[in-house]
């Protein structure tokens, strides 16, 4: 006979059968349509482009203060003056870098980790979790997805930029990584496949 | 703003911006343009022909130059920082250099005045445009630093930008839908005016207005003037807003006449019961989520105050994005409405999607000993579809799992 569950048992029992109902359900869900998965990855892009315009333009505008950092104005040498400068100048786009990886990191992989998607997927209602379990992606399996779909799009994008589609590989192997979710009725692209994800579709976008 | 276009609040279609208050305004910037056109025409010669001169490459002869440039035919019209008043100050609003600056000009104006018309008269408008445009292009002369005291500053982008300052006071607690140019229906999404407009509209303007700061700085957009002109719009708004009595929770204008013309005169009879008045003027704006806490909050504190049928028009209005964006709130409605044995509206609950039921369940296992509430409400849900169906095994998994963990059906099973 089942013994009753203490008071805090019972809540952390309440809250995982529901967190467990809720992720069936995701996997009862409809897969999302390509057209509103190019959405996301469309609002995704302005996002990330606000984000990394308005740090470039911040690390910018530092840069323009170099010249006046009195330490290197007083008592120095021009030559002297101009080879800490051209340090300081480095150092500070080594920091604009990574400062930029790292806001495109948080941006694609956190919340994809802690929430199930992208901030654009999740604007627009969608979610994506692992085919099998239903549960969030692993880390190595979002990285790798993560990383492949966005040099493709890198790629393709920069293709049909330069008006070099006819002439390049790479962009054919990216149209196709994408355009297996056109024929495929789960609609997976091959990123999907290959990482073992899901894309869903829960609720029309508001937020 | 280009990226994100705000197209209008998320509003009823009756309460949408209208078109033609963004068309007077633009259409009076076109032909302030063509009237002004013979003397920028003239300034542009002017200009040409003081760069020609050969004191302009002279060392030493700074001073002439700008005695030359004092004189200019373009500051008749538009102010500089050493040769300044009110009236030209506010002319320049209606000013612009150039076609694309123009061209940009009136797209703004247009979208900035029509958004506006939701919740404030054209005149209301046009006042704003022209305070905080003059604020923001006063601030832009004091501050900017220029290579010269005669350059002249014109342009409606300060004005413009104080049109959307306006919108950001009226609008902050609520959701402004969007239009980010993709090519379907899903290119339209509601978002959260108070995150999503600031970091779309004014997040950018503030980082690049500080680079303007610095003379070596070749960006000739006026940042500075974006920025002052949209703080300026939020004062001007907010001092409005503050002489109307404009409650927080109300976002239309229908709203406001609608509350401040029939609902307060009649909240002095004692007998009128707030309920009412609040889905009143949930029936003319059924998206304001403010009302609808503020209506989820009163069946938590006083159901026993309200009847049946306003229990049920109360919830009938949680919808399942405000479910799933304030299911605190409803959570608790919800147990309320259970606990004290209050129906809740069978309709609603038959459509009510699994997904909203999960959310409002996991605002219902706090406390424990509650937890025979939020199996009542499954067990209603559940009742309410078809035996045999996907979601009704769900449901039976769930309140299996669910039903022997409350005391209280423990306490039951053992006096069975």
């Amino acid at each position: 006979m089942n013994r009753p569950l203490a008071n805090g048992e019972q809540a952390t029992h309440a809250r995982e059968t529901l967190l467990a109902a809720e992720r069936d359900h995701l996997l009862d869900c409809p897969n999302a349509e390509f057209a509103i998965r190019l959405a996301a990855t469309f609002l995704d892009g302005i996002l990330l482009y606000l984000l990394l315009s308005g740090t470039q333009n911040i690390f910018n505008a530092l840069a323009e203060q170099l010249p006046f950092v009195p330490p290197l104005a007083e008592g120095s040498s021009p030559s002297q003056t101009a080879f800490w400068n051209s340090r300081l100048s480095d150092i500070l786009n080594y920091v604009a870098s990574v400062t930029k990886v790292s806001i495109v990191y948080l941006y694609c992989i956190w919340p994809s980790l802690r929430h199930g998607g992208t901030p654009g997927k999740l604007l627009l209602g969608l979610r994506l979790i692992h085919s099998d379990s239903g549960h969030s992606m692993p880390l190595l399996a979002l990285l790798f997805r993560e990383l492949l779909g966005k040099l493709s799009l890198v790629v393709g994008g920069s293709a049909i930029v330069q008006g070099m589609w006819e002439l390049s590989p790479l962009f054919f192997l990216a149209a196709l990584g994408f355009g297996v979710a056109l024929v495929r009725p789960d609609r997976r692209t091959a990123f999907d496949l290959l990482s073992g994800s899901l894309v869903k579709r829960l609720h029309t976008g508001a937020a | 703003m280009i990226l994100l276009i705000p197209v209008s609040p998320e509003v009823p279609a009756n309460h949408r911006p209208t078109f033609w208050s963004g068309v007077i305004l633009a259409l009076v910037l076109l032909i302030a343009y063509f009237e002004a056109s013979s003397v920028i025409d003239a300034d542009n010669k002017y200009i040409d022909a003081v760069q020609n001169l050969k004191e302009f490459n002279e060392k030493g002869s700074a001073a002439k130059v700008e005695n030359y440039l004092s004189h200019r035919p373009l500051l008749r019209l538009a102010p500089a920082k050493e040769d300044w008043d009110i009236r030209r100050l506010m002319m320049a609003n209606f000013l612009h250099g150039s076609l694309p600056h123009l061209s940009l000009n009136l797209l703004g104006a247009f979208a900035g005045a029509r958004i506006c018309t939701t919740f404030m008269p054209f005149l209301c408008t046009l006042s704003i445009f022209m305070v905080a445009g003059t604020i923001g292009l006063w601030l832009s002369l004091l501050v900017t630093p220029q290579s010269s005291g005669f350059i002249p500053h014109l342009g409606a982008s300060a004005g413009i930008f104080g049109l959307m300052g306006a919108y950001y006071v009226y609008n902050f607690q609520f959701r402004t839908k969007y239009f980010f140019w993709f090519p379907s229906r899903h290119g339209q999404i509601a978002l959260k005016t108070s995150w999503f407009f600031f970091v779309d509209v004014i997040l950018l303007e503030i980082v690049l207005s500080t680079a303007q700061l610095f003379p070596d700085r070749l960006d000739p957009v006026d940042h500075i003037a974006h920025v002052a002109g949209f703080l300026g719009g939020v004062m001007v708004a907010s001092g409005l807003r503050a002489i109307q009595k404009w409650p927080g929770y109300l976002q239309t204008r229908g709203e406001f006449i609608f509350w401040s013309k029939l609902v307060i005169p009649r909240l002095a009879n004692p007998y009128a019961a707030p309920a009412d008045a609040w889905l009143d003027l949930l029936t003319i704006n059924p998206y304001n989520d403010a009302i609808k806490i503020k209506l989820a909050e009163l069946v938590f504190a006083q159901s026993g105050n309200l009847s049946d049928e306003q229990i049920a028009r109360i919830v009938r209005h949680f919808s399942p994005t405000f479910i799933r964006l304030n299911s605190e709130v409803v959570g608790a409605c919800v147990k309320e409405c259970v606990s004290a044995g209050r129906p809740l509206p069978r309709d609603w609950l038959s459509r009510l999607p699994y997904d909203s039921v999960i959310y409002i369940a996991k605002k219902m296992t706090q406390p424990p000993e509650e937890q025979v509430y939020l199996l009542r409400f499954l067990r209603e849900y559940q009742q309410l579809h078809p035996a045999g169906s996907d979601l009704k095994r769900k449901l039976d998994q769930l309140t299996a799992r669910l039903g022997g963990t409350d005391s209280s059906s423990a306490t039951e099973a053992n006096r069975a």
